[in-house]
């Protein structure tokens, strides 16, 4: 009995923390999300890193990637007979849009609607219009920098804060954190990813090789050492040509020699080719 | 990705070729192979890992009499259908003294 009365503090004071973090608000369209994550006020002051990020796959996150988000809607509708719930969505949104964390229910049907026509509808015009609505949805400023910035899901970011990894000399409330300089920062969607209903998506498992092959061989370098180099933001990947050289090197040898078979001499090469994965992960990678 | 190597005499003509692939591929629980991320459960890893030097080395017969040969390796990375281009690209000429 003596131990119950004990608890009883441990958990008022739990519940009150609970009631006293910060909750992201739920927005109920989808203009007041998009209004919410606009990066316009960003690009004021980090001009150069906003044109870095235009010019990258994250900003174009969702519009790169309707074919499959397409699929995946239609597979609940008929393959699975699930409903096409925010549950659902974030499998594929979370990490194509973290800003969806923050839609209602009503938004990601929005949504749903937008990529059926953005992908199935015959009038161009139309098509466009909703492919024109989905790009405003991508990993931008804020789905990096607040949503996904603890990289802990213990340890809900406030919504107010930009997150970083100094984390000083802004006008707007920002924070430093350690982890966004940390490969695990990019593990929460370059990963086998876990939903909520337990089920994993293999869009990709790069971190698991940088992590059990790479940093097994003896690796030290993190995603960011890379694929961020000097603080950059176009994040280069295998769609980049120059830096994809820059992680794989290739020699060629070649010596002739005359084979002795019987009275003859027939002539050979022998060729040896020499090539090395430079990079932190497996080459190719989903 | 992808690594053709292929010799040529002195005539032009193509005497050798060989291939080798570099790949991940995605199954089911079944062993099929699927693409779409929400339907493969698990991998089959082809790929070039990293921290790793790979050697190949080729024995390339030639035809009788041949003089000279160019030797060529090109290894070509597929990002996506249609989205394929060339990494490195190197050549070597072997000589047959007569």
């Amino acid at each position: 009995m003596r131990r119950f009365f004990r608890i009883i503090p441990v958990t008022l004071f739990f519940f009150i923390m609970i009631g006293a973090s910060v909750q992201a608000e739920v927005y109920t369209t989808l203009d007041a999300l998009i209004k919410r994550y606009d990066q316009d006020s960003c690009r004021s002051c980090h001009n150069q890193i906003h044109s870095e990020w235009a010019g990258s796959f994250h900003a174009r996150s969702i519009v790169h990637s309707l074919g499959s988000l397409r699929a995946f809607v239609a597979s609940l509708e008929k393959e699975r007979k699930a409903p096409t719930n925010k549950n659902q969505m974030l499998k594929c949104l979370d990490c194509h849009a973290p800003m969806v964390n923050e839609a209602s229910e009503a938004v990601i049907q929005e949504i749903v609607g937008l990529l059926k026509t953005a992908v199935d509808e015959k009038n161009e015009a139309n098509k466009k219009i909703a492919q024109e609505k989905l790009s405003k949805l991508s990993v931008n400023c804020i789905g990096c920098h607040t949503v996904k910035a603890t990289a802990d899901p213990l340890t809900i970011p406030d919504p107010k804060v930009l997150y970083g990894p100094k984390g000083v000399g802004a006008p707007h409330p920002a924070k430093a954190i350690p982890v966004m300089k940390s490969s695990v920062f990019c593990s929460q969607c370059h990963a086998l990813w876990y939903a909520k209903d337990g089920e994993y998506l293999y869009c990709t498992t790069i971190f698991e090789s940088h992590q059990n092959a790479y940093r097994g061989m003896g690796g030290t370098q993190s995603c960011q050492d890379c694929h961020m180099k000097a603080g950059g933001h176009s994040f280069p990947g295998a769609h980049n040509q120059n830096f994809v050289k820059e992680g794989i090197t290739l020699g060629l040898e070649a010596l002739a020699y005359k084979q002795a078979v019987g009275m003859k001499y027939i002539p050979q090469a022998v060729v040896t080719v020499d090539i090395s994965n430079q990079s932190g992960h497996r080459i190719p990678d989903g | 990705m992808v690594l053709d190597v292929t010799a040529k005499t002195e005539t032009g003509i193509q005497v050798f070729s060989h291939k080798k692939e570099w790949k991940q591929v995605g199954i089911d629980l079944n062993g099929d192979q699927k693409v779409k991320a929400w339907e493969i459960k698990n991998t089959i890893d082809l790929a070039l890992q990293p921290r790793r030097n790979l050697i190949e080395t080729l024995t390339i017969p030639l035809p009788e009499g041949t003089t000279e040969a160019e030797i060529e390796a090109t290894l070509t990375y597929h990002h996506r259908p249609g989205e394929e281009f060339i990494v490195h690209k190197l050549g070597r000429k072997v000589t047959f003294q007569k």
